[in-house]
């Protein structure tokens, strides 16, 4: 990927001296950023444009070149391409639309480019993008028309849209962030994100990566390679709704991606999603300064009001606003006029004037051990104090910057003051305090997530393990058949899986029910066992809480009349099964599985039960997951407190717990012919966690 | 039942459970059937008239957590379990005031709460949420300042988080809206003409066949 960045010659085709050709404000771009190799340009036209001559083919030039850039019509791109490869050219970009996401026989010319590279070991971005710019060398080829105004600094940018891509490089240019790399990507058929990701991971100047994506196509790499990146990796994924998959695909070709494995697997993988450009924003400021390293905040205010404001902020975030020690208090006293002002946490600077005094107490807060980060409100109009106002925000960023802490200045002043401050200063501004404290719990979850990742790498290993013979001959016997497992089935594989449940028996005939059970007390349930009745509740086939054999026997008996009467069920036999007690404490969990086409096998963990319509949410998480992950699972179930035990239940034991998501996940990882996996309900109680019912459904 | 008036002469702040539930049942408020006894005898009787499965739980206005004291037992199914679960409840509770109340078991899987607050701004105000376990874990809680209006009352439920567990869900019907709405607008009326009451707290208010019942309610005195 490198080659791509650092090329020291490029040629763009498809120029022209006529006034509406995009090709030549290629070429414009790279002589306003003052790409430092050579540039060579080719149009069927011929001419002169800035000084250089328009070769009529690639053949007029005999030096060697190491980029080409193309910006044709789709039809003549598959030619120019291998003309590229003939002539050694190894690094391309495809600027030209009218591929996969117009059309079918685009997507066959964008097949065609695929062969050409993989002809020539050709590597190519695009087609259907803007392309790339290094900030460090000048290369700069999109074709709209560019001012270089952006600063260098260390945000490597990844876009599968141009213009999300370049309002990305305005909003930073404005908001004090400097780029290393920027990439816009399009429809991403040879060089995709993860390449270019891979590659900024590595590079020296990039030191945080943004993505903007509209579909992933490879989960997994994207994962592994975020989770080995020590740098932030910001991602605003968007197409997540019906309403966006229309645009996105007529857009650059992409497919929607299930939005809550999206979420779950970029969080596993350390990475941080935004869904609005905002907090995206916000996020990419806090980064630039010094690391937050607890949650003990210090709001210093010019302001009452404001200093109530953030002080509810942090509040709503989890911070902690330590109290000064005294013989800190008594210092900050001495520089202090007179008793005019509160000394506390939030501190409210009243009717203080003296911006030295500001600084001093800024200092002095800094140096607080229990303070792990300020967050410093101004407020003053420019006109009367904008000087003294400006040297005291470049101070006090310095200050901070000296003691590794970060200081979030939170400005209220006059518009084109505000205007004026993101032209002079390199360091961010922000306008409320609510942005800012939500930034700083951003990244102080973020580094925890790190940690956690850096940490946690023992992947589960159930003991006894999971009986993969048995569990394989079941799958064999299944597919042989050209179906799914049937209850028994699945549930003799949940528990070759080493996952307890309560016991069972097949039965043909209400004749088998007393040998089944024999002498076992009730209560016993009852169901179907049909090939083609996968909610069985819905349609008659369960019936729970029989006390003794003899209603056993009837409801065996009811139900094979009613499912051997209906042949489309695929009636195979009736399932009688103990019946496990409820003990207190015991809740309905549900565990599943299931394979997703980008990001691999997937675990589930949620309530079952009425609890179902209460929290909604489950946790997910891509397999093969750590004990420790598995631990997450269950914390961040919502109101997972239940299971500790509340109004006087006894805790759930979590082991069980754990130990029978760690054998769904063995299974999904495991034995790749499983789509998917329901067992619902799974109880867990301070005893055990048993599986009462399941599904499994193998792959079509 | 003694009346507030009585009840904050003997220098109490609270009323027991029964009488709570008594004081609001007075008001159309659906309640659990029970029966206050202190004795053996009495308990035998009572628990013929209400039949089983029922629950026994002390009861007493000095009596708080009662669950966490092992002074509530339930599925009580006989004569037997009845007098052993007297006995266990008469030891958690002091020697003379024994009383514990037969109550007829509710079931059902969903539980609401319902409440009054007494703001010192606002006055009194409608609290409506998931009840059981779920009322401390979630605080799914919505609020509307009394009086309520039908339509406040319609709005409140549909207001929290874990409204579906009013629909039709799992093979349950589907809880009685308006029968819900006519307690919330009650337990306002109820805060509104009775300055001296600070506090309300129906909870669990179980869902029986679609149909609210205060199975356990608490009013506390200002």
């Amino acid at each position: 990927m490198k080659d791509l960045f650092y090329p020291s010659s490029v040629v763009v085709i498809g120029v022209s001296t006529n006034h509406f050709n995009l090709g030549k404000e290629i070429a414009r771009n790279l002589f306003e950023f003052q790409y430092t190799g050579e540039i060579r340009l080719v149009g069927r036209d011929g001419g002169t444009i800035f000084g250089r001559k328009i070769h009529l083919s690639l053949d007029e030039i005999s030096d060697p070149i190491d980029l080409a850039v193309i910006l044709t019509p789709a039809r003549t791109v598959p030619s120019i391409l291998e003309q590229c490869g003939r002539k050694g050219i190894r690094r391309v970009i495809i600027e030209s639309g009218g591929f996969g996401e117009f059309d079918e026989g685009g997507r066959a010319l964008g097949e065609r480019l695929t062969q050409i590279a993989e002809q020539y070991e050709m590597r190519f971005i695009g087609p259907n993008c803007i392309g790339i710019i290094n900030i460090v060398n000048g290369l700069a080829v999109p074709f709209p028309t560019l001012k270089n105004v952006f600063r260098r600094g260390g945000v490597g940018i990844i876009a599968q849209s141009g213009g999300v891509g370049l309002t990305y490089l305005n909003m930073f240019a404005s908001e004090q962030i400097g780029f290393s790399k920027f990439a816009a990507i399009g429809n991403k058929i040879n060089v995709d994100e993860n390449d270019l990701l891979e590659y900024y991971v590595e590079d020296p100047d990039t030191s945080v990566v943004c993505l903007y994506l509209e579909s992933i196509r490879d989960g997994r790499r994207l994962t592994d390679i975020a989770r080995k990146s020590s740098k932030p990796i910001v991602v605003h994924k968007a197409n997540v709704g019906d309403l966006s998959r229309v645009i996105a695909e007529s857009h650059t070709e992409a497919l929607a991606n299930d939005d809550n494995v999206v979420d779950a697997a970029l969080q596993q993988s350390g990475m941080i999603r935004f869904k609005d450009t905002q907090t995206y924003l916000d996020f990419l400021k806090i980064l630039q300064l010094p690391q937050m390293k607890g949650r003990n905040l210090a709001i210093v205010s010019r302001s009452g009001g404001h200093a109530v404001i953030a002080t509810d902020a942090a509040y709503m975030h989890g911070f902690k606003l330590p109290p000064f020690r005294q013989d800190f208090l008594t210092e900050i006293r001495k520089h202090l006029r007179a008793d005019v002002i509160r000394l506390a946490n939030p501190l409210d600077l009243g009717d203080l004037f003296d911006f030295n005094v500001y600084v001093r107490i800024i200092e002095h807060t800094l140096q607080e051990k229990s303070v792990d980060g300020i967050v410093f409100l101004h407020t003053y109009f420019a006109a009367t104090e904008g000087e003294a106002s400006r040297k005291l925000l470049r101070t006090t960023a310095s200050m901070a910057e000296q003691y590794g802490k970060p200081c979030a200045l939170c400005i209220s002043t006059e518009t084109y003051e505000i205007s004026r401050l993101h032209k002079e200063f390199d360091f961010p501004i922000f306008m409320t305090p609510e942005r800012a404290i939500a930034a700083l719990d951003e990244s102080i979850k973020y580094n925890q997530r790190r940690t956690f990742i850096a940490r946690d790498n023992r992947l589960v290993a159930p003991q006894p393990p999971v009986d993969r013979e048995s569990v394989r001959a079941s799958i064999r016997q299944a597919l042989a058949d050209g179906r799914s497992p049937v209850l028994d089935e699945a549930l003799a594989i949940i528990r070759s899986a080493g996952i307890d449940m309560p016991e069972h028996w097949v039965v043909r005939d209400p004749d088998e029910v007393d040998a089944a059970i024999g002498g076992l007390p009730g209560p016993f349930a009852v169901k179907v066992i049909a090939e083609h009745v996968s909610h069985k509740s819905d349609k008659g086939g369960v019936v729970l809480g029989l006390p003794d054999p003899g209603s056993v026997r009837t409801a065996v008996a009811a139900m094979i009349e009613t499912f051997r009467s209906a042949p489309e069920s695929g009636f195979r036999g009736v399932l009688v099964q103990e019946m496990v007690p409820r003990v207190p404490g015991a809740y309905e969990l549900i565990i599943g599985g299931k394979r997703d086409p980008y990001f691999g096998p997937m675990v589930l963990l949620g309530h079952g039960g009425i609890f179902v319509e209460v929290f909604g949410k489950a946790s997910l998480r891509m397999a093969p997951l750590s004990y420790a992950e598995i631990e997450e699972m269950i914390e961040e179930l919502p109101g997972s407190e239940i299971l500790d035990g509340v109004r006087g239940m006894p805790p759930v034991d979590k082991e069980a717990l754990k130990d029978a998501v760690s054998r769904v996940a063995e299974l999904m990882v495991n034995f790749p012919e499983i789509n998917r996996i329901d067992v619902n309900p799974i109880v867990a109680s301070s005893t055990a966690t048993v599986a009462l019912d399941a599904r499994i459904f193998l792959e079509s | 039942m003694d009346s507030i008036q009585n009840i904050l002469a003997q220098g109490r702040k609270t009323l027991s459970e029964h009488e709570s539930k008594q004081f609001l049942a007075s008001f159309g408020i659906p309640a659990a059937r029970e029966i206050l006894v202190g004795d053996t005898a009495d308990l035998v009787t009572a628990c013929k008239d209400i039949g089983y499965p029922l629950v026994l739980k002390g009861c007493s206005p000095h009596l708080s957590h009662k669950t966490e004291r092992g002074a509530v037992r339930v599925d009580i199914r006989n004569e037997e379990e009845a007098l052993q679960a007297f006995d266990e409840i008469k030891r958690s509770m002091a020697p003379d005031e024994v009383s514990v109340l037969v109550q007829e078991l509710i079931s059902g899987t969903r539980e609401l709460m319902v409440g009054l607050t007494r703001d010192p701004q606002f006055g009194p105000c409608v609290m409506f949420g998931l009840g059981g376990i779920l009322t401390e874990i979630l605080k799914d809680v919505a609020f509307r300042v009394a009086p309520l209006e039908p339509g406040d009352a319609m709005d409140m439920m549909m207001q929290i988080r874990g409204r579906r567990i009013l629909e039709a869900i799992r093979g349950m019907e589907a809880v009685d809206l308006d029968a819900m709405a006519s307690i919330l607008m009650t337990v306002g009326q109820i805060g509104l003409e009775n300055p001296r009451i600070q506090e309300i707290d129906i909870n669990p208010l179980i869902i029986r066949s679609g149909r609210p019942v205060a199975v356990d309610a608490l009013v506390v005195l200002n």
